[in-house]
């Protein structure tokens, strides 16, 4: 938009005036022209930004089989040339007849953070700007006020005998705000009670991150940077494959891995088995045995999104040795 | 059709005449608008890292501003209500710079979504999965899209008559329209309110009074901008702006900003006097929290600022200009600083886990937002710069415009 | 006036051209977490069904020494083996309460019924009801690998897996570094949660708490060294 040059009809006058006038607009398209620079340093991932292929991807619910093979294929093709790597990539389908929900133990958490380490490393996070699903807020004793937790304890050894611990991730709500919300449909629930996201389909308005009254939704701020040497080659689309920049992302209970019946990994990495994964619908699960003996305690039940993810209490106090943390740092 | 484009062709020649005065305003504009282009390429392509949002202040200056400008272009309704309602004269005349300017900040507000965007090069998505009406963003798309449409429509269509000197079928083509329009700019503020009110996330947003104060505020902020506006074409163009028609608008504000400040009142009241639980965000904007309070000056400067214009409207000072401009001048920053720093912002701080991460823009995103600042009041220039001689007849179909003389 | 356009036009086109680098994000180094750290090996060894203990290289079996030693089924005298192993299991002070005296490889249970080392849990069952309860639900322990309850795969930790029978209590762990706050100006974390009301009957306490996490000044390390020699005076009694 120049306005550069008085714009003279005045006929008579095509002289010097009307010259100066287009020097003055051209040197004003070199400006907007220039203006445009920072375009040419852009590094822009093959096959994502500005590729036809991605551009006219449909929506995962929309993809016949034969489509979302192309799309496989190409993100196989994006992750082998960005980590030399040959991805195990497929698309894990939602389980049928099953409802994930998590449960944690409240009383036994000593807010280690191998969670939250575990799930950056299973489920391929940047880690520079740094992006993690799961906060562990550490509480003082005598509240359950979260508005009172430290998120940046950082002690020599955990538990702290005057706090109690509490990691919280996406709580996979059974009515989530942050579904109603997405302009473009590009995060929803699948039938086992998971809420995922299309990368590809997301334009990054961050109005599910404003929704979510946990807090799980991260956005990808930078090009997510991972080391080659710790990327994780077993992905599936819905969940861990490398995220563009500009889009959100979440906990999905790992489902590329729970919907193949295995663990997810924060649980297994858990040093005092605080975390219980499973089936509500099956009886027997950890899950339904804990809801039905076990006192509850829902985080922000007041929102009535209806969380699939369950703090709990033993009725006894776990025990963790108590003493001069120095003496404990030198015998482990 | 050939008219048309040759009425387009002339329209934007015009834009490109002026005196010395207008060309360095317009100068002025373009070279803030390129700087504002430049900033948003290399936030394009380093990605939003380049803005001061985190993860926990998620909207910052961007939806700040656009909220912002959606008061202003809603408030358009406000020449139009006593002209169309009212049978108010002094405004007749004024009603399409009131237009002019909603689509000039329709645009901005558009512009300011789309660089907030992660991803702008997927908002074709939009037309392929529309998620309707259960997505408050979506009814957002609509309403502004719409009242972009209606108001260029009113606009193009009485530039383009008085252009063809034809008698516009006002019935017909104008105040049909005018009336969806009337109702259009109410739900475009009500939407926009409803965006936020509507996330239980947020205490601070999930309260029923903030679309009634987004109203009252749009109210008193956009008629103040066209009280200074009218002024400016006032002094700088042919056109002549009766004074009674600037002090039917000062008599709007003066309702608006009232039942604003009463609004603001109870909702203070209703917070701290009850002194519920989710109250750290308020708490936080007012008196700050656990020794964070980057807000706290700039909202209590919002007050002081909306108070004193309060008082200024209310004396009889204000039937001079002077002080009614003043007074327009401290209530249009006033109620910036209380959309922007006082509605948005605090919203997220603290996060729903009560983690507190302050959010200062970065110089990048400051200088988006004044490009786009800058690209707005430009469109509105060149507006007003093709407007005022079409309709004082000195550009017409037959009659090219560097034929008459300026004003000089 | 055109000339002056022009020349603002060029400035600014050289200031977009040679002007200072793009304006970059802070980044910093990303935290390095060792693999160790999220493994997800079971936190002791995997409980076989005959302990073996490696000596001089061998693999010794419980019965390959104590079938051909005697040792006295109670003894008042100090360990001349296992002194590695350290005692912490409350009033469970006894070698016996738990170790069959005549099958060492065994484990006792009630009366002179012996189970094998893999059926530890049942041990413990006899004085920990509720929480053999809870573990038998899934409630309690972890398992791993498989989430189906009746999926062949699934591994169940047993209480030896996790716990050290001789001194069940966790040790504290160190704990793996926080967020990154590069990009969240400062955090004042030590103020965070400090803020009580002091009309609160029940969170003065907490005051006490909150003081005890400030950073220390030179006056409390008196206090430091109080504790430890209480403590020490403790372990001597």
């Amino acid at each position: 938009m120049t306005h550069a040059g008085s714009a003279d009809s005045d006929l008579s006058g095509v002289t010097r005036r009307s010259f100066l006038g287009t020097a003055a607009a051209v040197t004003g398209v070199a400006a907007v022209v220039t203006a445009l620079k920072p375009l040419l340093e852009a590094d822009f991932d093959p096959g994502d930004l500005g590729s036809v292929e991605q551009f006219l991807q449909k929506h995962y619910k929309e993809m016949t089989p034969l489509e979302m093979e192309e799309a496989l294929a190409r993100i196989r093709r994006q992750v082998r040339e960005r980590f030399d790597i040959e991805p195990n990539l497929r698309d894990a389908r939602s389980l049928v007849g099953v409802e994930f929900v998590y449960a944690l133990n409240l009383s036994r958490c000593i807010g280690c953070r191998r969670c939250v380490h575990a799930c950056v490393a299973e489920n391929n996070q940047s880690r520079n700007p740094e992006i993690q699903y799961i906060r562990v807020l550490e509480i003082p004793k005598g509240t359950i006020d979260i508005e009172r937790s430290d998120h940046h304890y950082d002690h020599e050894t955990v538990p702290d005998p005057d706090h109690f611990y509490m990691p919280v991730q996406c709580h996979q709500c059974a009515d989530p705000p942050c579904v109603k919300v997405c302009p473009v449909e590009a995060t929803w629930q699948e039938d086992d009670g998971i809420t995922v996201v299309d990368y590809d389909w997301c334009i990054g308005c961050r109005y599910c991150q404003a929704a979510c009254p946990y807090w799980a939704r991260r956005f990808n701020f930078a090009e997510p940077e991972i080391p080659k040497d710790q990327i994780n080659p077993d992905m599936a689309y819905l969940s861990n494959r490398p995220r563009p920049k500009g889009v959100m992302e979440k906990c999905t209970y790992c489902l590329h891995r729970t919907r193949e019946g295995r663990m997810p990994a924060c649980l297994e990495v858990c040093p005092v088995g605080a975390r219980k994964f499973g089936d509500v619908l099956d009886p027997d699960s950890e899950v339904t045995q804990i809801l039905r003996k076990k006192r509850i305690y829902v985080l922000k039940e007041e929102a009535s999104t209806l969380p699939r993810f369950f703090y709990y209490f033993d009725e006894r106090r776990p025990q963790i040795r108590e003493g001069d943390a120095a003496t404990e740092g030198a015998a482990s | 059709m050939r008219e048309y484009f040759t009425f387009l062709w002339r329209c934007f020649r015009v834009s490109f005449v002026g005196d010395w005065r207008y060309h360095v305003w317009m100068l002025l504009l373009t070279v803030l608008s390129l700087l504002g282009l430049n900033a948003y390429c290399k936030q394009f392509v380093y990605g939003l890292a380049e803005t001061g949002m985190t993860d926990q202040v998620s909207w910052g200056l961007y939806i700040a501003n656009f909220t912002f400008l959606v008061g202003i272009a809603a408030a358009a309704v406000m020449l139009v209500i006593p002209v169309y309602i009212y049978r108010n004269k002094d405004l007749h005349d004024l009603v399409i710079f009131g237009e002019l300017l909603a689509v000039a900040a329709i645009i901005m507000c558009l512009l300011f979504v789309t660089v907030d965007l992660g991803r702008p090069d997927r908002f074709t998505h939009l037309f392929r999965r529309f998620n309707f009406p259960l997505s408050m963003l979506t009814w957002d798309v609509i309403v502004l899209n719409g009242y972009l449409l209606l108001n260029l429509h009113i606009c193009g269509y009485m530039i383009y008559c008085h252009y063809r000197r034809r008698e516009p079928k006002k019935a017909l083509f104008v105040i049909p329209f005018v009336f969806v329009a009337i109702v259009w700019a109410i739900s475009i503020h009500t939407v926009t309110a409803f965006l936020y009110v509507g996330l239980g996330a947020r205490p601070f947003w999930n309260s029923a009074i903030i679309a009634p104060r987004f109203l009252a505020s749009a109210f008193s902020a956009g008629p103040a901008f066209i009280i200074l506006t009218l002024q400016v074409i006032d002094r700088f163009t042919v056109y002549s702006v009766p004074r009674q028609a600037l002090m039917t608008l000062r008599q709007i504000i003066l309702v608006a900003l009232t039942i604003n400040m009463f609004l603001l009142l109870s909702e203070l009241f209703t917070e701290f006097y009850a002194g519920e639980a989710h109250i750290a965000s308020t708490r936080y904007l007012y008196l700050g929290l656990h020794g964070y309070h980057a807000l706290v000056p700039w909202i209590w400067s919002a007050i002081a600022l909306n108070s004193i214009a309060l008082i200024i409207i209310y004396l009889p000072l204000a039937r001079s200009l002077k002080f009614l401009n003043v007074a327009c001048v401290l209530m249009i920053v006033g109620i910036w600083i209380e959309k922007g720093m006082g509605l948005i912002v605090p919203a997220f701080i603290p996060t729903p886990l009560g983690e507190i991460v302050e959010y200062a823009p970065s110089l990048n995103e400051i200088m988006v937002c004044l490009g786009i600042w800058a690209f707005g009041l430009m469109l509105y220039t060149i507006f007003v710069r093709i407007t005022v001689p079409v309709l004082s007849g000195r550009l017409t179909y037959d009659r090219d415009f560097s034929a008459v003389p300026q004003k000089p | 006036m055109a000339i002056g356009i022009a020349v603002c036009f060029l400035a600014l086109a050289g200031w977009f051209l040679f002007g200072p680098a793009s304006a970059s994000f802070p980044r910093t180094e990303s935290a390095v977490i060792a693999a160790s750290d999220i493994t997800i090996d079971p936190v002791r060894t995997v409980q076989t069904d005959q302990p073996v203990v490696k000596i001089a290289g061998f693999e010794m079996h419980c019965m390959n020494c104590h079938g051909l030693f005697e040792s006295r089924p109670e003894t008042a005298r100090r360990l001349t083996q296992h002194q590695h192993i350290v005692l912490d299991h409350g009033l469970n002070d006894r070698c016996f309460n738990c170790h069959d005296n005549e099958q060492r490889d065994m484990l006792a249970l009630r009366g002179s019924k012996k189970i094998p080392y893999k059926q530890v849990a049942r041990l413990c069952a006899k004085c920990h009801g509720p929480t053999y309860r809870d573990w038998q639900q899934g409630m309690h322990g972890k398992a791993l690998l498989r989430w189906d309850p009746d999926d062949p795969g699934r591994r169940p930790l047993r209480c030896s897996e996790c716990h050290d029978p001789h001194a069940p209590a966790f040790d504290p762990l160190r704990p793996l570094p926080g967020p990154n706050t590069l990009r969240m100006g400062d955090p004042k974390d030590k103020q965070h949660g400090g803020e009580v009301d002091l009309k609160d009957p029940l969170r003065k306490w907490q005051l006490e708490i909150d003081n005890r996490h400030l950073p220390a000044e030179p006056g409390p390390s008196e206090g430091i060294d109080e504790g430890t020699a209480a403590s020490a005076a403790e372990a001597i009694r």
